[in-house]
């Protein structure tokens, strides 16, 4: 396993040490590698992500390192070890998002962007349609904050013709 | 679940997600709850209706394909789906659920003719007394239902098959009505509709081949195939007809000459391509359309079918269903039987596997149209 270590830092100051083939998780981190700006003493600053969203980003990467290499050394491994490992993994991740506010997890979802890794964008995305599932469009304005645009005419027109779904 | 608490209000506005990552949450969702967040602002009402908004992100909850059934039950014709089982044995089972229900026209007779379904949406052509027949494009999901227009009204006997135009994206319905007169057919006429653009209006169409539909038709990449009697040559002659749903042209394909005897020929999406099949004592056969300007057609024969199948051609009769992406046929009884199987039949080893589905217990008897790998979409019509 490589032990090459970089240093992440956080736009409210916090540095993170993390290997490099975790970092690399994140398509923007590996780019930086790939064509050398990154200086071995010093820290990749990153403007956009706080401390705290850095230190989930970071476990998320950690964990999925790990179980990449298990799948490299375990090439043979059988059906029953391939889903009992992808079930782990699951576990994990639903472990993972389930502690956390819905705040922090759209901080992270814009975290996830800003650094592109397309794996976390998509469990993250895939909790929040999770959580948003069963409300009522009122209870989503609230969570996205959206304001109601529609005119009460538009609206009761929108409405019927969606009513199935409110049955 | 527990983690998100309404009463955090304003929590998205701070942060102003790009629609990127809206599109790819809402991408996630049910049909219904696409329905409910309809209703949330302008934009995200605009997001839905983005006319290819499922082919751009087709990573919704329920990607993997389901059987659809369906039968009526008076006055009401009801929709019911299962998750389809990719890889089968005998102890796979599926529970179908209760989709919706919706009402038929006041002077319904019963008899119905269903198009394969084709994006989530299913055509029927059903008969009223008088003869006439009604033609309606509905969609199972969200339970909205179209009739369209009346076709002339001298005609006696009508046919509509239902077709896609994979690169203009359109639904066509192709309607052939004709006059029966015994062994002669006459005065036939070949009507198109094109829904979704405009006003809904039969346009005549020319075909240089007067011929009068046999049997159920499948639309594949844009072309609609049925299977039609040659009225030139006579009505013993049947051909294939090949009717491109873009261009709106006729094609006619010869038969295989095996294709000639045995009537109950089914035709079904063969990994993509034409094929046809059918089983006649205990001789199961396949043919696929290889060549259509050749008229080349490949075939796969069994001569002798799994005892299982032959018992249960005396005592629950099998209807094809369709063939599954690997290639296996799937078939199912024409009417409700508690327990109620749907069956896979494996041409390599010719094994034949049933899957037990639960949920239509209900209904026993009643006659029952399955399709496979049926799609949700939200999208209105």
């Amino acid at each position: 396993m490589s032990s090459n270590m970089i240093m992440l830092k956080s736009s409210d100051g916090a540095s993170f040490e993390i290997e490099e083939a975790a970092a690399r998780k994140s398509k923007i981190i590996a780019n930086m590698i790939e064509v050398e700006c990154v200086d071995e003493d010093k820290a990749i600053p990153l403007q956009n992500v706080t401390g705290n969203i850095l230190a989930l980003v970071i476990e998320y990467c950690n964990k999925h390192i790990v179980d990449d290499d298990d799948d490299v050394a375990t090439e043979e491994a059988s059906e029953e070890e391939e889903e009992a490992k992808k079930k782990k993994v699951d576990d994990w991740e639903a472990e993972f998002m389930n502690s956390m506010s819905l705040e922090t997890m759209f901080e992270l979802l814009l975290a996830a962007n800003y650094l592109n890794i397309k794996s976390l964008i998509d469990l993250v995305c895939q909790t929040i349609a999770n959580n948003i599932k069963d409300k009522t469009p009122e209870e989503v304005r609230k969570i996205f904050s959206i304001e109601n645009d529609f005119t009460p005419e538009e609206e009761e027109e929108i409405r019927k013709e969606n009513a199935w779904a409110f049955g | 679940m527990n983690n998100l608490q309404v009463s955090e209000d304003h929590v998205a506005q701070i942060f102003d997600l790009p629609n990127d990552l809206i599109i790819n949450i809402l991408s996630r969702l049910p049909a219904k709850s696409i329905a409910k967040c309809r209703c949330v602002s302008k934009l995200w009402s605009s997001i839905f209706r983005r006319p290819r908004f499922n082919e751009f992100f087709p990573i919704k909850s329920s990607a993997s394909p389901r059987f659809m059934f369906t039968f009526v039950v008076e006055d009401k014709i009801l929709f019911f789906l299962s998750p389809q089982p990719q890889d089968p044995n005998e102890n796979s089972s599926s529970v179908a659920s209760y989709l919706v229900g919706s009402d038929h026209h006041t002077e319904f007779t019963g008899n119905q003719e269903l198009c394969l379904p084709i994006n989530g949406f299913v055509c029927r052509q059903y008969q009223v007394i008088k003869y006439r027949k009604v033609v309606a494009i509905c969609n199972p999901i969200t339970g909205e239902s179209l009739t369209l227009p009346k076709m002339g009204a001298q005609f006696i006997d009508a046919r509509s098959y239902f077709g896609f135009d994979p690169i203009n994206k359109q639904f066509k319905v192709l309607c052939l009505t004709w006059h029966n007169m015994g062994i002669h057919v006459k005065s036939e006429k070949y009507q198109v509709m094109t829904l979704g653009v405009g006003k809904v209006l039969w346009r005549t169409i020319k075909c240089r081949k007067p011929h009068y539909p046999l049997h159920d038709g499948i639309c594949i990449n844009g072309v609609l195939y049925y299977r039609a009697h040659d009225v030139e040559k006579g009505s013993g002659i049947s051909i294939i007809v090949c009717f491109d749903v873009r261009s709106e042209e006729f094609k006619f394909i010869n038969l295989d000459k095996d294709m000639l005897v045995g009537s109950s020929w089914v035709l079904i999406n063969y990994k993509g391509k034409l094929g046809a099949v059918d089983i006649n004592v205990n001789r199961f056969m396949l043919v696929v359309l290889e060549d259509a300007r050749n008229h080349k057609w490949s075939k796969h024969i069994i001569y002798k079918v799994p005892d299982s199948w032959r018992e249960l051609r005396i005592t629950t009769p099998l209807q094809f269903v369709g063939a599954t992406s690997t290639g296996e046929i799937v078939l199912s009884p024409a009417y409700l039987t508690d327990p109620f199987y749907v069956y896979y039949y494996n041409l390599e080893r010719n094994t034949l596997i049933r899957v037990r589905v639960q949920g239509l217990e209900a209904f026993p008897n009643h006659r029952v149209h399955t399709f496979l790998d049926y799609v949700e979409d939200f999208n209105l019509m």
